[in-house]
């Protein structure tokens, strides 16, 4: 509900969440952010220009650590080291634009991540190494013997998840497979040539996994996509079922870390028996379905919502996962297909605020990395939904079938399904109206056609009848223009159409305003402006 | 043997003041269908024998096994007057054959939605009453609903066969019972009728509004049929007759004088007409057949020239009665008589029907073809429900053209309800694919229709959701949306029992929704699909049908849940402050509560947010109150922008205020919707915008700003304001022997219901009560009330008003928990949010 507090607690807590975590000293640093390996890898790629990306909770550590990696890496005078924070999209994301600013050769990105992939610049990830009692887990997992067990885990605790894995294979769980992350360790080249970014091209320097068990050294699509070494599956993480006949729905998850948006990510994408989290600084295991099903039914309403609007807003929430311009693409010309209106927007850091300043938009599309695009829109009252959610509003025959998709391939692989379909049923019935289960009633659909030249000049050859109220806009079909004249206030200019505004003064030339920050303006040379 | 032909009937569907269209209407139980079969089967659809037995008009498999309506449903019949019948006919005609467009209707008040879909397209009503249990709670309603549309009634007094087999009554008391059924339906229709409009429509027998008989044994007459019969015998004239043979006439046999007070109640010579020439020969009939007096009975038979055949010679008992009965006195003769005669023709009733359906001005094209029901004129068709079809997923849409002629492939203007004249929403111009008859389980392809006849369509389904105008008219207003005597309070969640199905569950409610004039489906923000109905019945039945018909997939469905209102139960203790996100901007606002009143005023429509200004001002100003400046100044009304609630602006002076009132009015809407302690639609409150402080700069009180701070203000008003929750209660009517009293109040006490009437229904061991129930304590009341009442008590709820449970939602108590309760059941923390998450400090 951060749109209704508004005192300021919010940005509060922000900070506190911060400031708890006390700063390490330097050994633990070298430890936790793995500074010798770091600059190992620095060294042999050769790069010059490095940015380090922390986000906003571990920035107490990252003079510490840009020190200590400047101080392995003096050797070489010319390399030098940045630090960038405060992102503009999620932290999770590694900031291409901010690095790109320094000309950066390659992006150190600290802490928890969605593990999108960039397109442009290299970038390699450090996790951190948060601790786990793999004791106390164990000890809590006996619900699973003679289960499959899938384990899943928080960036953070990748460091001792083979050793998890080997514990509960220990303790008598029948079948305990542990997800790996691809790019965990190793330096992820987006490859410059192939803007489908299809290759994932991997350099593993040496000891990432410390474990000897290594039951999961294929990478496999948990889709049941072909054996496929380069494919993903949603949150960055492979897997590969100990059986090949096994799929993601004989398992139980068991995902180690707190409650984050890749918790939610995983919960909503993979249909497995049942999901349970522990949570390593609580010492808690709790089983997570009601909250997914919660979860996934709020988002069946927005789609709902989403089905209803004919002015539809793409917002851009990210700038660096790859394949995100193919993402907007592909909305625009679905929601051109539909024959909805639509604006791009680039927000920044998404708030309610500032999509609230576009009242005539029905529902927004967010594109952003996996685990920021699921907005709890609860706090505003237009739906905002993720592409895959859009793709299902936009489409008339398509229900939502309880899959979930976050990943912008998967994505587009699907948009690229949903094409022929839309454009079958273009023609015969597009206007018919559907039934809308938000309120209960049908829906007609409105028109908007993008104004292209043609259509542009058979509407201006036409004769409309003018009124007073200058409606010229009306029959260009345009949104906006249909939204302003539902306003009472459509600006100084209309009121005096109106008959209750005699006392308004005439339009007067335009003067010298204010000037400065909103908190206190500095009123112009003259004061008459208050009257405005 | 269908006795008439699609042609026929087209040929009549020409001859307007010849068609009358009808509905049976009467409380559940009283014999509606039943005796709509006997009418069929004069029309010969069904054979004779079976009359009474299959109830044509119950085409659902439920409705058979359940024996209650469920649907209304409709069918054409062809009847044809003799000379002599002809002559009471007061209005013009054209020749003798008559086309009778029927709809049975469901008794059941959860239903009542249907009748009131059937009662628009039709212009007349035959309301049926039971003469044990007499005029009942939804004989009243069903009655008050026809006059309110302008429809004619006439009276049926139905299973006269009861009272005398059952309880044996004496001529002189059966007589009684008539009267008083008379009495009642006349107290009802004085109160509701409107005179200006349609003249005198009190029924008397003796005019021949009034028919007797039973629809069971298929037999029935009005005092007309006997009055000819005595006119030819007598040599007297039948009107005159007709008079004698009702109210206090008595005839002396031995001096063969008629007088207008009995002079010896005992002599067997000296009795009431109506005992004398009606009742008498029918208890002789009934006396001699089931007493096994057959050669009497038979005897009887030749004296009254009724033609039996050899081997209806052979029945004995009941059988031969029936037999006996229905060819003395067919009901369907009688009925359709007295439909023929009484009822209006589209003709006549639209003349003074026009201002009651059409939404228009009374001067325009649509209007005038509309009172003249012109066949040439503008069409103008109520499309009133829409019919399943046997293809899944399509319905024939169910309407009356009122003006013009309707024809296959014709193009057409579809206008929904939303639709605005001039404006482009809901509206679809499309062709119509075909025209159809319907009849009951049939339906027979028809070219055209004119005005005046009820018809079928295919193929606009897709562009009404339950009902709506069709016209050709481009500057035709929509006619009036019809209102329903019932709401839909009892809620239910449904879920798919596998989440592959859950495309089928959409398709289905949308199917569930067009099928029903009433339900309501819808999703709540936490992603539940909210099936919404009248009652417990009407829930039922709509799940059932939404299971196995519309989505044909396994369902889940939660135990029924009621919709509260949240309100405000004083004035804010302080005024309330909140500030804009940049902290720029400050509203200042009180919440008071309003008039119940006043409440039910906005909610019955009586004031809208259309209302002319000064009419508002006038009315709020005289009738509750309000300071005229405030009542000019409703910025305006929520939720939905028409709800129970206003926001009012009373500042004074205030810079930039006309541009702020559109994002107000959003989060206005937003909040009203949706209020603080429950996220339950708000009831009942006044919000005051006190005074408002904004940045000189547009950019910096802009929607973003103002929106959610006008909502968080509400919120903090109205927790200042002892916020409370109300409930909804229903009028419950039971009728119950006197013994089965003491279970009633007994189940009553136990769900919070409280009785505040209790009447003995006169000359009957019968007690009628009517008592106030909580909509949340009434789930399994019904079965409840049967169990501890030996099956005697029958209750019929209906929605009566909301109530505020005592307490407020901030304060411990039933109230508190209720609120918990709630935000639980709607995934939200258990705890209401603390004032200061609303309220700002200066």
């Amino acid at each position: 509900m951060a749109a209704l507090d508004n005192d300021g607690s919010s940005a509060m807590q922000r900070e506190v969440a911060g400031s708890t975590r006390r700063s390490l000293s330097p050994a633990q640093i070298s430890t936790v952010y793995q500074i010798a390996q770091t600059a190992e890898m620095l060294r042999s790629g050769g790069y010059k220009q490095i940015a380090l990306q922390f986000p906003d909770e571990l920035l107490v550590d990252s003079t510490g650590v840009s020190q200590l990696l400047q101080a392995e890496l003096s050797a070489d005078t010319q390399r030098r080291v940045f630090i960038l924070a405060d992102t503009s999209f999620g932290s999770c994301c590694v900031d291409e634009v901010a690095a790109e600013h320094y000309s950066a050769d390659i992006v150190v990105h600290y802490g928890r991540t969605c593990l999108s992939l960039t397109s442009r610049v290299p970038v390699f990830y450090v996790f951190g190494r948060d601790p786990v009692d793999v004791d106390d887990l164990v000890g809590r997992c006996t619900a699973f013997v003679g289960r499959r067990v899938l384990v899943m885990f928080d960036v953070m605790y990748e460091h001792c998840a083979e050793e998890i894995g080997c514990c509960l294979r220990a303790s008598g769980v029948r079948d305990v497979v542990v997800s790996s992350i691809a790019v965990s360790g190793r330096l992820y080249r987006p490859a410059a040539e192939d803007c489908q970014g299809k290759k994932l091209t991997c350099e593993k320097p040496s000891g990432c996994c410390g474990s000897g068990c290594n039951s999961t050294t294929r990478a496999d699509n948990i889709a049941g996509h072909s054996a496929n070494d380069e494919d993903q599956i949603s949150a960055g993480r492979s897997w590969t079922p100990s059986d090949d006949t096994l799929t993601i729905g004989d398992y139980v998850i068991l995902y180690i870390g707190g409650e984050s948006h890749t918790l939610t990510n995983i919960m909503m994408t993979q249909r497995s028996q049942s999901i349970f989290s522990y949570d390593p600084s609580q010492r808690l295991l709790s089983e997570q379905t009601a909250l997914g099903n919660r979860h996934l039914s709020r988002r069946y309403v927005a789609v709902q919502k989403a089905r209803d609007a004919d002015v539809i807003g793409i917002v851009v929430g990210t700038l660096a996962a790859t394949r995100y311009i193919h993402v907007v693409e592909q909305l625009k010309q679905m929601v051109r297909r539909a024959h909805k209106k639509l604006y791009l927007f680039v927000v920044g850091k998404l708030s309610m605020n500032k999509l609230a300043n576009f009242a005539e938009i029905e529902a927004f599309v967010l594109v952003a990395c996996p685990e920021n695009s699921l907005v709890d829109s609860k706090e505003f009252d237009r739906p905002v939904v993720t592409p895959y959610e859009m793709m299902l509003a936009l489409s008339r025959s398509r229900e939502w079938s309880g899959n979930y998709i976050t990943d912008f391939r998967e994505f587009l692989d699907a948009a690229e399904k949903f094409r022929p379909e839309g454009v079958l049923e273009e023609e015969d019935d597009s206007d018919v109206p559907h039934f809308s289960l938000v309120t209960g009633t049908l829906k007609q659909r409105r028109k908007y056609d993008a104004p292209k030249g043609a259509s542009l000049r058979d509407g201006s050859g036409a004769l409309a009848v003018r009124n007073d109220k200058t409606e010229v806009a009306k029959y260009l079909g345009s949104a906006a223009a249909e939204h302003l004249l539902t306003r009472q206030f459509q600006g100084l200019g209309h009121d005096q159409n109106n008959d209750e505004d005699v006392g308004v003064a005439e339009p007067a030339l335009a003067v010298e305003g204010r000037s400065g920050i909103a908190r206190g303006y500095v009123t112009g040379s003259s004061s008459s402006d208050q009257k405005i | 043997m269908v006795n008439f032909t699609v042609d026929q009937i087209r040929g009549l569907m020409d001859k307007v003041t010849n068609i009358r269209n009808m509905s049976v209407i009467a409380h559940v139980d009283h014999g509606k269908s039943t005796l709509t079969d006997s009418l069929v089967a004069k029309a010969g659809i069904i054979s004779s024998a079976r009359a009474g037995e299959t109830r044509f008009t119950d085409t659902r498999q439920d409705e058979q096994d359940r024996c209650i309506t469920i649907k209304s449903t409709a069918i054409s019949m062809y009847f044809e007057l003799d000379e002599e019948q002809m002559e009471d006919i007061a209005d013009k005609t054209a020749g003798n054959g008559f086309l009778i467009n029927l709809i049975d209707s469901p008794g059941h008040v959860d239903f009542s939605s249907e009748v009131t879909a059937a009662l628009r397209v039709t212009d007349g009503a035959l309301v049926v009453v039971d003469t044990i249990s007499g005029v009942s709670v939804q004989t009243e309603t069903v009655l008050r609903q026809a006059l309110t549309e302008l429809i004619k009634p006439v009276v049926m007094i139905n299973k006269v066969d009861r009272a005398l087999l059952e309880l044996q009554l004496p001529k002189e008391d059966l007589y009684q019972t008539f009267c008083r059924v008379v009495e009642n339906v006349n107290v009802s229709i004085a109160t509701y009728q409107d005179e200006n409009a349609m003249g005198n429509l009190m029924v008397s027998p003796e005019l021949g509004t009034v028919a007797f008989g039973s629809g069971l044994h298929a037999w029935g007459f009005t005092l007309r049929q006997f009055a000819v019969r005595y006119a030819k015998k007598f040599g007297v004239d039948r009107n005159k007759m007709m008079k004698k043979l009702w109210g206090e006439n008595f005839f002396n046999a031995k001096t063969k004088k008629w007088s207008s007070k009995s002079s010896d109640p005992m002599a067997t010579y000296n009795d009431r007409g109506f005992n004398m020439f009606c009742l008498d020969p029918i208890y002789k009939i009934f006396d001699a057949t089931m007493n096994g007096r057959k050669n009497d009975a038979l005897e009887l038979v030749d004296k009254l020239s009724v033609v039996l055949t050899t081997e209806e010679r052979e029945l004995a008992d009941k059988p031969l009665l029936k037999v006996i009965m229905r060819k003395f006195l067919p009901a369907a003769e009688a009925l359709m008589e007295m439909i023929c005669i009484h009822l209006p023709s589209p003709v006549k009733a639209q003349n003074y029907r026009c201002g009651g359906l059409y939404e228009g001005p009374m001067d325009d094209e649509c209007a005038t073809g509309i009172r003249k029901c012109d066949p040439n004129g503008p069409l103008m068709l109520y499309v009133s429900k829409m019919v399943p079809t046997s293809d899944k997923g399509r319905f024939y849409a169910f309407g009356r053209v009122f003006s013009g002629t309707v024809a296959s492939g014709q193009k057409v203007r579809i206008q929904g309800p939303n639709y605005v004249p001039g404006k482009k929403e809901d509206l679809h111009v499309k062709s119509i694919q075909r025209t159809i008859l319907m009849m009951g389980r049939y339906i027979e392809p028809i070219e055209n229709c004119p005005a005046g006849n009820i018809i079928g369509l295919v193929g606009v389904d897709q562009y009404l959701l339950k009902s709506g105008t069709l016209t050709t008219s481009e500057t035709a207003h929509t006619m009036k949306v019809m209102e329903f005597s019932v709401s839909p309070v009892v809620q239910v969640a449904v879920d798919v029992k596998n989440h592959q199905d859950l495309p089928k569950l959409v398709e289905g409610l949308k199917r569930l929704s067009k099928s029903d004039p009433c339900v309501v489906c819808s999703t709540s923000d936490s992603g539940e699909h909210i099936v919404a109905g009248a009652g417990e019945l009407h829930l039922e039945i709509c799940l059932k049908d939404l299971e196995e018909d519309h989505a044909q997939v396994p369902l889940k469905t939660s135990d029924p849940v009621v919709g509260y209102r949240e309100t405000i139960q004083a004035e804010s203790s302080m005024i309330a402050l909140s500030k804009s996100a940049n902290k720029h901007n400050r509203i200042h606002m009180i919440a008071m509560p309003i008039d119940e009143e006043l409440t039910k005023f906005v909610e019955d429509k009586k004031i809208t947010p259309r209302t002319d200004a000064k009419e508002m001002g006038r009315i709020l100003s005289a009738d509750f109150g309000w300071d005229v400046n405030d009542a000019r100044k409703i910025w305006c009304f929520g939720p939905n922008t028409d709800g129970p609630n206003f926001l009012v602006d009373t500042t004074k002076g205030v810079q930039y205020l006309n541009e702020i009132k559109d994002h107000c009015v959003a989060g206005f809407q937003w909040a009203s919707g949706e209020g603080p302690c429950t996220e339950e639609p708000m009831r009942g409150c006044r919000f005051n915008i006190t005074d408002v402080t904004l940045h000189a700069d547009s950019i910096h009180r802009g929607a973003s700003q103002i929106n959610g701070t006008l909502r968080r203000v509400v919120y903090a008003s109205a927790m200042l304001a002892r916020p409370g929750i109300q409930e909804p209660i229903y009028l419950v009517e039971i009728q119950c022997p006197e013994n089965a009293m003491g279970g009633i109040y007994g189940v009553l006490n136990r769900r919070r219901g409280h009785v505040f009437s209790e009447e003995q229904r006169p000359g009957t061991p019968l007690y009628n009560i009517k008592a106030y129930l909580p909509v949340s304590e009434s789930f399994g009341f019904t079965a409840d009330l049967r169990s501890n009442t030996g099956g005697q008590a029958f209750p019929q709820s209906v929605f009566d008003h909301w109530q505020i449970m005592s307490g407020a939602c901030n304060e411990p108590g039933k109230v508190f928990d209720t609120v918990r309760a709630l935000r639980t059941r709607k995934g939200l923390n258990p705890d209401i949010p603390p004032l200061d998450r609303y309220l700002d400090k200066l």
